[in-house]
Formats: C-alpha cells, structure tokens, sequence
C-alpha cells in the first residue's frame, strides 16, 4: 500500500496460521463429494424451498425478520452522528415499544402473499407478535423472557406449535447490550431528508444487517429460507424533530429466486404501557399441538430416530430412501395408497400418525440445514434397513472434528474419523 | 471453458474441468489439485481448522454444483475457487453471532497457547492474538481483502478478478480496510505500539 499502513503490513505478514491440511479430512471430504456427486449435479432444489412454500412457514420467517431488523436498526450504532447517537440512546432507554408491519410477498410460486402484523416487545416480559391475512388473526406468537419456548397460537386451526429456545437464545433476547454488539460492525448510508404528513424525517440505508441476529425463532427462519440464501437491503427512517425512529422498510431477496418480500413496520408507540396479561402465552382449551420442536432432540438426531423408526414400522423395516421432506411425502404417501388398495372395505387399512412424520419431516429439515452447512451428511437409506443393526444408516460432522452415526437399529453414537472410516468400510 | 465448449488450446486442467461437469472422478481429482489452496485461505480467515474444514466442505459442494457454469481458464478456476470460498466464508461470518464465538473460541486456544511462555514469546502471541481477533471483528469483505492481499499474498489485480470489482476500488477497500484494523487494534491495545 503506502508508508501509512506499513507498520500495520509489517503485523500482517508476521503472523502465523495453523493452516496445515488434514489428510484425513481431505480423504473423507472426497469420499462425501464422490458419493453424492450424482445426486448434487442432478438435484435442483433444496428441501427448504418445500417448506418455503408453505404460507405459514413464510408468515412466521417474516414475522421473525421483522422483529430481528427492528431491533438490530434502531440499536445500531458508530455513526459519528450526534443525531444517530440520540436515537441509539433513546431507544436503548425504552422499556417497551408497540408497531404494525405489512408484508408484501411477490414472484414465489404461490404468487402474491400479503399479511399484517402487531407486534410489542417488552423488556420486562418477551416479544408478542400476531399476524393477520385479509383481516383474519392467523396467529399470534410469543417469546417470553422468562421462557424457554416460542409459542405460535393458530386460532383459525385451533392449533399451536412450540419451538425450544436455546439458553443463548433466551439470554440474547433479554440482553439488549448484547444485540447491540451484534450491530456495531453496520455500515450504512445517508438517504437525506424528506417529508411526510408534515413531519420531517431522516433515513439511512443498509445492506449490511443480519436480519435475524440475536433473535429466538430463527430455526423457524432457516427453515424458511436457508441461510445465506436472501439478500436485505433496509432503510430506517426517524423524525428530526424528535429522534424516534418512525418507520422501517425491508426490502428482502431471494438470491436463488425472483422472490422478493417487501416489509414496511411502522405506526411506532414507544415506552407503550404494558400489562402481563398481554403476554399470557397460556395454549387456549380445545387446541391441539401442530408440532413441538425440541432443538436438543432436533440436534441430537433424537427426534428424527423417532421419526424414522415409526417410517420403518409402516414400511416393512425399510427407511425413506433419501432425507429430502418432498421424497418423504411422496414415500408416505405411497405407503397409505397401497394399505388403502389393500383394503377390502374402502378404508385404509393403515392410520398414519401425523405426529411422527412430522418428527421425520423435522429431523429430516434438519440434517438438510446441516449439508447446507457443509457438515458432511451422508445418508445411506436406500441400502441400509431396520435389520442392518450395525451398518451406518446416516452420520454427520460434529464441531469438534468427531462424526454423530445414526445406526441401522437407531442406536446413536459419537466416533472419531477413523472408527467411521472402519464402520463405512464394513 | 465450459462443459460444451472445448477449444484446441486446452491445457490439461481445462480438460479436466471439463469433464468434470459430468465425470465424478475428473472432479475428484480438481478437488485434490485445490483442496489445500482452499483450505489454507478458510484457515487464514477463520483462524479455527474445524470450521475452516467445515467451509473448505461448503466451498467444494457449491463448486461441484456450479461447476457447469464455469467459463474460464484453469488460472480462472483457482480463482474461480477463490470466489466460491470468500462467499462461503462472509456467509460464515456475516452473522454477528458466529463473529463473536470465532472471537471467543481464538481467545480461549489463545489462553492455553500463553500458558508456560514468558518474556517476549509470550508478549508475540498476544499480539498474534489481539490481530487475529481484530480481524475477526472487521465486515467480512474487508477481511477477505486483507486476507488474499496479505497472507495469499496476492496482486491487486488478481484480487480484483476474484472478488469481481475493479483494481482502483480494491486498492482503496484494502486502505479503508487497514485503517479499520488499525482502529480496532488501537482498541484492542491502546499502549502498545504495534500499530502506531
């Protein structure tokens, strides 16, 4: 560069990696690419993309970005601005804070999706957030402080789903020095002023925000999206006079798609009073539970050997043949077409439980997030069975180097490389 | 290069890269000729060999989708390669969450690495650290310019072609860089002289 950054280039080039490549892992890495390069080349979609298309999935990913950009834009900081400052200073001062959102999603294949939000968060209690399509609640969500669940009520099924929030989580929720770290490193740029309804107000604009950062419910939003699969480009706009930041716009998009979801959150009340009965998350009488997502079970592969053992009763010892959740409808949904045919009387003779195909479908999303990772999931459905007790039915690289193995009698064990190595040889 | 259009110049590699596209074991053995290069810049960047090996994987599994896209010589592909992980490793860290335990974790191997130096070893590694840790916490892209320009030890013009931006504007995003890492090491060392 130049005399001015010498000292620095001088640090730079004294220091020391340790970058030595790993035969094994190298080895391993290869054997993973060749077994799935048929597979890989071929394959068009990820499974994310079938959950993606479920309006309710799409409602609850957008409600969690809203809240997530919210909080992120009006915490962050190093501007040098006195202005920004002040917004920083006052907004980090609230005890809690009332808005409505619109959103507006174009170009997936379910066309236009529109929904309305009224969100409140608390320090004190959590966030609530309710959600409305064509002026119909179709669900009202919770994440309590005090809490280790995000709750999502369906009052038009009569439902409720439960997702676990890890310790961090809850701990990041309730922690607003924290989310504010997370956004020190923004970078953003002034889009002046302008005017509306009589008020002055000032924006700035940002593509450089984490959209879900620091807040419970993203297993909701990886599952929705995948990540690093949108792009977010933000403006936040404040009122000169005041310094209360007055409306956010998000505009979110697809990088693999023409999908783009645009959200305005606006009509803010700040330090809005707050009762705790406005987030009493009790599950009204008569709802029934659409799915329970345990993310120790969900990680541990726990909940996916439920899954796959209840697959395995229906279908004869055999597993699904792949961990795709479009296959394993399909697969499901072939195995109550023949039980039906095999019928004498016209009813099936099977009941399926929808409660463990949801654990399959759950598991099986969640090792998908884990190739995605590039954790080195390798599934052997098509060949191992319910009677294979000791063959590798699947297994996946843990952050410490070792490999998690799912047996083909679901018995679940942790090995280093080499033992999986002699176990797949076999 | 690309999987339907060979040309009578072809190296060897181009060959390879085109049959690629559709040989598993051509691609196998482009993946052997590169997995070092890639995993050493994930190393460099992300200062932890679990999650380098971790990102090396994601940066071979989207080269073995994207590859019938290729369009370039074997020099492009490397730096094609190059593309692919500095994507890879930004989403990586593009969450502040995943920054902050990268800083952490650096900071816990940091304390076993001082436990028994002494004297002017021990101060190195804590400068080595401080830096690393800077790093860290700088926006991802300036990070990667910093990374292909000084310890890929890379020409401006070969990082402009990787991360697809002119050469002007990489020379002034590896200044504005260094002046960010020199903030976050005044920071991170006020009394030292490391970066004066």
């Amino acid at each position: 560069m130049n005399d001015q950054h010498r000292d620095i280039e001088r640090v730079l080039e004294e220091l020391a990696f340790d970058d030595a490549p790993d035969q094994a892992h190298q080895d391993l890495l290869e054997k993973q690419l060749l077994l799935n390069f048929s597979a890989v080349r071929s394959r068009q979609a990820s499974q994310w993309r079938i959950v993606m298309n479920k309006n309710m999935a799409r409602l609850a990913a957008a409600a969690v970005i809203v809240i997530g950009v919210f909080v992120g834009y009006v915490v962050f900081t190093r501007t040098g601005s006195v202005s920004w400052a002040q917004v920083r200073r006052q907004v980090a001062a609230t005890r809690a804070v009332a808005y409505k959102g619109k959103i507006t999603s174009t170009g997936g294949v379910e066309g236009e999706f529109r929904a309305e939000l009224e969100g409140l968060v608390a320090e004190d209690y959590g966030t609530r957030m309710d959600a409305y399509v064509n002026g119909q609640l179709m669900s009202r969500s919770f994440a309590l402080t005090n809490e280790r669940t995000f709750v999502t009520l369906l009052p038009g099924q009569k439902k409720y789903s439960l997702v676990d929030l890890t310790e961090e989580n809850r701990r990041e929720n309730a922690d607003p020095k924290l989310l504010v770290e997370r956004f020190l490193q923004g970078d953003y740029r002034p889009l002046g002023r302008r005017e509306v309804d009589g008020l002055l107000l000032e924006g700035i604009e940002s593509n450089d925000v984490s959209p879900l950062a620091a807040f419970p419910g993203t297993f909701i939003e990886a599952a929705a999206h995948g990540e690093g699969k949108v792009a977010v480009v933000g403006r936040l706009w404040v009122n000169v006079a005041t310094g209360w930041p007055v409306e956010v716009t998000l505009d979110i998009t697809r990088t693999d798609s023409h999908e783009k979801t645009v959200i305005v959150v606006s009509d803010f009340q700040w330090d809005a009073e707050v009762t705790p009965e406005m987030f009493s998350a009790g599950i009204p009488d008569g709802y029934k539970l659409l799915y329970k997502v345990e993310m120790g079970r969900l990680e541990s592969g726990e909940q996916l050997v439920e899954g796959l053992a209840y697959f395995a009763k229906i279908n004869g010892g055999k597993y699904p043949a792949t961990l795709s959740v479009r296959d394993i409808v399909g697969e499901v949904g072939r195995i109550y077409s023949e039980a039906r045919a095999k019928s004498t009387d016209g009813r099936p003779a099977l009941r399926i439980d929808d409660d463990q195909i949801i654990n399959l479908k759950m598991g099986a999303a969640h090792i998908g997030k884990l190739e995605a990772e590039g954790k080195e999931c390798v599934y052997y459905g098509q060949t191992v069975t319910a009677a294979d007790a000791n063959r590798v039915l699947l297994r996946w690289k843990l952050d410490e180097g070792r490999y998690r193995v799912i047996f083909g009698d679901l018995r679940i064990e942790d090995v280093s490389p080499a033992r999986l190595a002699e176990l797949e040889a076999e | 290069m690309s999987c339907v259009d060979p040309t009578d110049r072809d190296t060897d590699e181009d060959i390879l890269i085109r049959e690629a596209c559709t040989d598993a074991a051509a691609f196998a053995r482009l993946y052997r000729m590169h997995y070092d290069t890639v995993f050493r810049y994930c190393a460099r960047r992300l200062f932890n060999r679990h999650t380098a090996e971790d990102v090396t994987s994601t940066v071979f599994f989207r080269a073995m989708r994207r590859i019938g896209s290729f369009k370039g010589s074997a020099r492009g592909f490397r730096n094609w390669l190059y593309r692919i992980a500095t994507n890879a490793v930004n989403d990586h860290l593009r969450t502040a969450k995943r920054r902050a335990e990268a800083i952490r974790t650096l900071a816990r191997e940091g304390a076993h690495g001082r436990v028994g130096c002494a004297g002017a070893d021990c101060e190195f590694q804590e400068t080595t650290l401080l830096v690393k840790q800077a790093l860290l916490r700088l926006k991802p892209t300036y990070q990667a310019v910093i990374t292909l320009r000084f310890f890929e030890k890379m020409k401006l013009v070969e990082i402009a072609e990787i991360l697809g931006q002119n050469p002007a504007t990489i020379r002034s995003q590896l200044s504005r860089a260094l002046n960010m890492l020199r903030r976050e090491l005044d920071a991170a060392m006020p009394n030292r002289e490391v970066s004066r």
